[in-house]
């Protein structure tokens, strides 16, 4: 089972052939959070603001059963 | 005898149908003789049924009444740059009628590549000061009222007070949480924005909203050095910025905001924008 994630601004640097039109197809195991997708790719947690699951807002004890779409973003801050 | 408006005024087609209009200078002089403000000349014309001739185009997006509520707005722009800059522009042509334009620092040669207001001539200028005297010639007949100042926590609420909206227009965290903080207090609305590098983000928090910038940066304050070290694209500014004035057009035309309690997220690298419902919690 897998599931797309889609990375904003500074996470991409995480995975230098990140793919900006289709994102990471990332494999799963059902039941598992958005918290324990994020430290499978071993994204830094601490960076991400705002979680989106299919056009919801979503947290990171949100569970995931595949064939999402999930989109993390950091928010910037310049001006 | 002085000419009144009316006779200033001519009327043209457009689209079908008659308009009165007026041009900059026969407002501006009867203004000057009926010793009143130009942004109050401008609102007498509209509510005669004027439109001045610069707005014409604002038509039929706006309705007059739009307009006139337009014209009689009062915004503050906090921050004179990337934002800033295509912020106070673009409100300045549309008629607002009072700009406050706040920022303490000048311009830089590294501020060339996205600051709209900043030119080889200007390097070293306040940019408070430059972006009155430059959106001055661009509009005669608004205010713009410069504040060569760092907003701080001892002249925050002098600045917000007598606004009708706040606009974020910074570059650190620490002076957004301080503007918006203030703009509720005073019971104004504020929208919020931010750009670095290929990403933008825009949110609108209304004073009774649920949200607020913790709903965005969590428990951030400041800035990540790697997202500062992607710099800012200036078409990313000029987005955001955009996408800022017209958040602000809309509210002052008295129509409801789109990103109330949502953050629309640009993201220029893939070309996809995202509108993300916030998750609010209660600020009691």
């Amino acid at each position: 089972m897998a599931l797309q994630v889609l990375l904003a601004a500074t996470l991409r640097k995480y995975f230098p052939d990140y793919d900006h039109a289709n994102g990471l197809t990332v494999p799963i195991r059902a039941g598992m959070t958005v918290r324990d997708l994020a430290e499978q790719l071993k994204l830094p947690v601490a960076d991400i603001k705002l979680i989106m699951i299919d056009g919801r807002a979503a947290n990171w004890e949100t569970v995931l059963y595949g064939n999402e779409r999930v989109a993390l973003f950091p928010p910037v801050g310049g001006g | 005898m002085t000419a009144t408006l009316l006779e200033r005024a001519h009327c043209l087609d457009y689209f079908g149908s008659p308009q009165r209009v007026i041009e900059d200078e026969p407002l501006l002089s009867w203004a000057c003789q009926a010793n009143i403000s130009p942004p109050a000349a401008q609102m007498a014309a509209l509510r005669e049924g004027i439109i001045p001739l610069r707005y014409l185009k604002n038509l039929t997006a706006l309705k007059l009444s739009e307009q006139h509520s337009i014209c009689a707005g009062r915004v503050l722009v906090c921050g004179c740059g990337g934002l800033g800059g295509i912020i106070i522009q673009l409100l300045a042509r549309a008629g607002v009628g009072h700009l406050r334009v706040v920022d303490g620092d000048v311009f830089y040669a590294s501020n060339l590549n996205r600051q709209l207001l900043s030119n080889v001539s200007n390097l070293s200028h306040s940019k408070a000061l430059i972006a009155a005297r430059e959106t001055q010639k661009i509009n005669p007949l608004i205010r713009v009222e410069p504040v060569n100042l760092i907003m701080e926590q001892r002249n925050a609420a002098e600045l917000v007070r007598d606004n009708d909206l706040v606009l974020d227009a910074l570059d650190n965290l620490a002076g957004r949480f301080l503007l918006a903080e203030s703009a509720r207090e005073e019971g104004i609305p504020f929208i919020h924005a931010a750009v670095a590098g290929w990403w933008g983000q825009i949110s609108t928090f209304m004073p009774h909203s649920s949200c607020d910038l913790k709903s965005v940066y969590g428990g951030l304050r400041s800035r990540d050095p790697a997202e500062e070290a992607t710099g800012v694209l200036g078409p990313s500014a000029a987005i955001i910025g955009s996408l800022e004035a017209l958040e602000a057009m809309r509210l002052l035309a008295g129509k409801n905001p789109v990103y109330c309690d949502k953050l629309l997220y640009f993201d220029g690298e893939s070309g996809r924008t995202e509108l993300i419902p916030l998750a609010c919690e209660s600020t009691d």
